[in-house]
């Protein structure tokens, strides 16, 4: 890595390079590595107006457009960090974000801007995206490799998101390791599937930026509808695709993916999140020619370890292992007795390295290694295979979910006396499902949506919410989850 | 089901959609024609790929790819009037 360069200089490197290559293509418009770096300068001059300036959070809070990439720069330029809200997220949860990491502005449009106003009112600035902007000069303000770039706020067991902070160089050695293990060039058609608050976004943008190839937006609705999906991939030309699992099986199962010739300019299928089913794989690596690459990391890492996929993998019977260490980073595991594994062993994953996070917004800095709740079997090369978590967080199509968090959300409900969240099935099937014990007066179940829409971000409302009289417990006296999940 | 959709017809095919594979029948009838189905959750990941699928195999309509909006999944009226829109008279 280049110990000067800053996240918002690979936009700036690019404009100067391949001015007029496209950048960033959705929400119907597209725009040229100038009209984004002008878009960007422009934007930045209007936060600097706001009295946002280095060491400042802004919060992003927008559907997937190239005007709020070019906010995301923006910020950066300022030297302040970006701050993505979930589209889906009420504008409660965004304005309780806003206020957790004390940010100076907030970045929407439409409807979220009148929204969020609402909410938060005077105590900070309000840029809308939808404004035309004017010309105006360059802005890069200095900033420090290990400085704020962007808090990625995650699901938190509590019932508190936690934002978890990440620096350019957190950043920088993740995406410049990609762009080199790709080969990625001028030419590249990165899709980006992912939410922008969605570490897999970090791939998508960054890596297309810092090579001058192009980004190509996919909006939360178009990204779960199959034979849409599979359009875009043809129409737009994809060379790197990167999702998790869940948006591949939809495409082979019901957008008819496989039944037309893999495109030939697609060469690398990037998968991360969750485990892929492996005859998911096999069906891939029987269609395209396209190197396919498993990527492991939790947010407060980005990616540590990866895996390529070999003809020897399709004959396992479990996914494709998460592979070694990647990204400048080292990773071993902690085993139950304390010391470090061998082959064969099982145990908690270790990361330490250049993308280990600064820390959780609001807490103590994180300090050496981070221990990940994921853990992992050796394998005979030393390589790692994902085995489970220690914990309650789950993944639902890819989306973090702490489940003591939708739990705290279900019981602030005056009708709803104890609740347990459970996940039932797995992939693309699988389902949130709330068991809940009625108060004095059972609810309705839209009610019950209603109530977790205020609080929550979409893909946090259970899918499924059912009554009973009341919870099962183990023989400790929690509540029989395993069994819950079984009979849901 | 392709040419000459009803609008009503639509929205009663696609309410009771909804409310059988969504809303396990909605027994309490709280579904409307304009709830907002997104910011509900009811239009999650895994519920629009469904639907998509119901209104590609059974109602025998492709949405083009352009629109594909977060204006035209928000309620029961709004997705109608999208299939209704994306019905082509057969035929021509």
């Amino acid at each position: 890595m280049n110990v000067d360069i800053r996240v918002h200089d690979l936009v700036i490197g690019s404009a100067g390079r391949f001015p007029d290559r496209p950048a960033v293509h959705g929400a119907g418009t597209s725009l040229t590595y100038r009209e984004l770096d002008d878009r960007a300068n422009a934007l930045a001059h209007r936060l600097i107006a706001m009295g946002v300036g280095k060491g400042d959070r802004v919060v992003v809070w927008s559907p997937k457009s190239p005007s709020a990439v070019a906010a995301m720069q923006a910020v950066l330029r300022v030297g302040a960090a970006y701050v993505p809200a979930d589209t889906s997220s009420p504008a409660g949860r965004v304005a309780m974000m806003t206020r957790d990491c004390a940010a100076k502005a907030v970045c929407a449009t439409g409807d979220q801007l009148t929204a969020v106003t609402a909410e938060l009112g005077d105590g900070v600035g309000y840029l809308d995206l939808a404004q035309p902007v004017e010309a105006a000069e360059p802005v890069r303000t200095e900033v420090g490799a290990d400085d704020l770039a962007y808090i990625l706020y995650t699901s938190g067991s509590t019932g508190v998101p936690k934002g978890v902070c990440l620096s350019h160089r957190n950043a920088l050695a993740f995406v410049d390791w990609v762009v080199e293990e790709l080969g990625a060039g001028p030419a590249d058609r990165f899709a980006n599937h992912a939410a922008l608050t969605f570490d897999l976004s970090v791939l998508d943008l960054y890596a297309a930026f810092s090579v001058g190839a192009s980004v190509h937006l996919i909006p939360a609705e178009l990204a779960y509808s199959p034979t849409q999906l599979v359009d875009f991939v043809h129409q737009q030309g994809i060379t790197v695709w990167y999702s998790v699992p869940s948006a591949l099986l939809l495409m082979m199962r019901q957008g008819g993916l496989l039944e037309s010739p893999a495109p030939e300019a697609l060469r690398a299928v990037i998968f991360a999140g969750e485990p892929f089913a492996i005859a998911g794989v096999r069906k891939l690596a029987e269609w395209t020619n396209a190197r396919l690459l498993n990527l492991y990391g939790p947010t407060e890492t980005n990616v540590c370890t990866w895996h390529e996929v070999v003809p020897a993998d399709l004959d396992r019977d479990r996914p494709v292992p998460i592979g070694t260490a990647c990204s400048g980073d080292k990773c071993w595991v902690d085993t139950a007795d304390g010391t470090a594994g061998q082959p064969g062993d099982e145990g908690e994953l270790v990361v330490d390295g250049p993308t280990v996070m600064l820390g959780y917004w609001g807490h103590e800095p994180q300090r050496g290694p981070y221990r990940t709740g994921d853990i992992v079997r050796i394998l005979p090369d030393g390589s790692f295979d994902y085995a489970g978590r220690r914990d309650h967080m789950v993944k639902v199509r890819g989306h973090r979910i702490e489940l003591g968090e939708v739990e705290a959300a279900l019981t602030a409900h005056q009708d709803i006396a104890d609740a347990a969240v459970v996940v039932v099935g797995t992939g693309m099937a699988a389902r949130l499902t709330a068991v809940l014990v009625a108060g004095s007066r059972k609810p309705g179940v839209l009610s019950v949506r209603q109530h977790c829409a205020q609080r929550l971000p979409t893909y946090m409302i259970p899918d499924d919410i059912r009554f009973v009289a009341e919870l099962p417990k183990t023989s400790n006296g929690k509540v029989d989850r395993t069994g819950l999940s079984a009979g849901a | 089901m392709k040419a000459g959709l009803a609008q009503d017809a639509v929205v009663t095919v696609v309410t009771e959609f909804v409310r059988e594979k969504f809303l396990a029948g909605d027994p309490d009838g709280e579904l409307q024609e304009d709830t907002n189905l997104l910011q509900l959750g009811i239009l999650d990941s895994l519920n629009t790929a469904v639907l998509m699928t119901f209104i590609r195999d059974d109602l025998d309509v492709v949405i083009p790819l352009e629109m594909i909006s977060a204006g035209n999944f928000k309620t029961v009226r709004s997705i109608a009037s999208m299939i209704c829109s994306s019905a082509v008279p057969s035929g021509v």
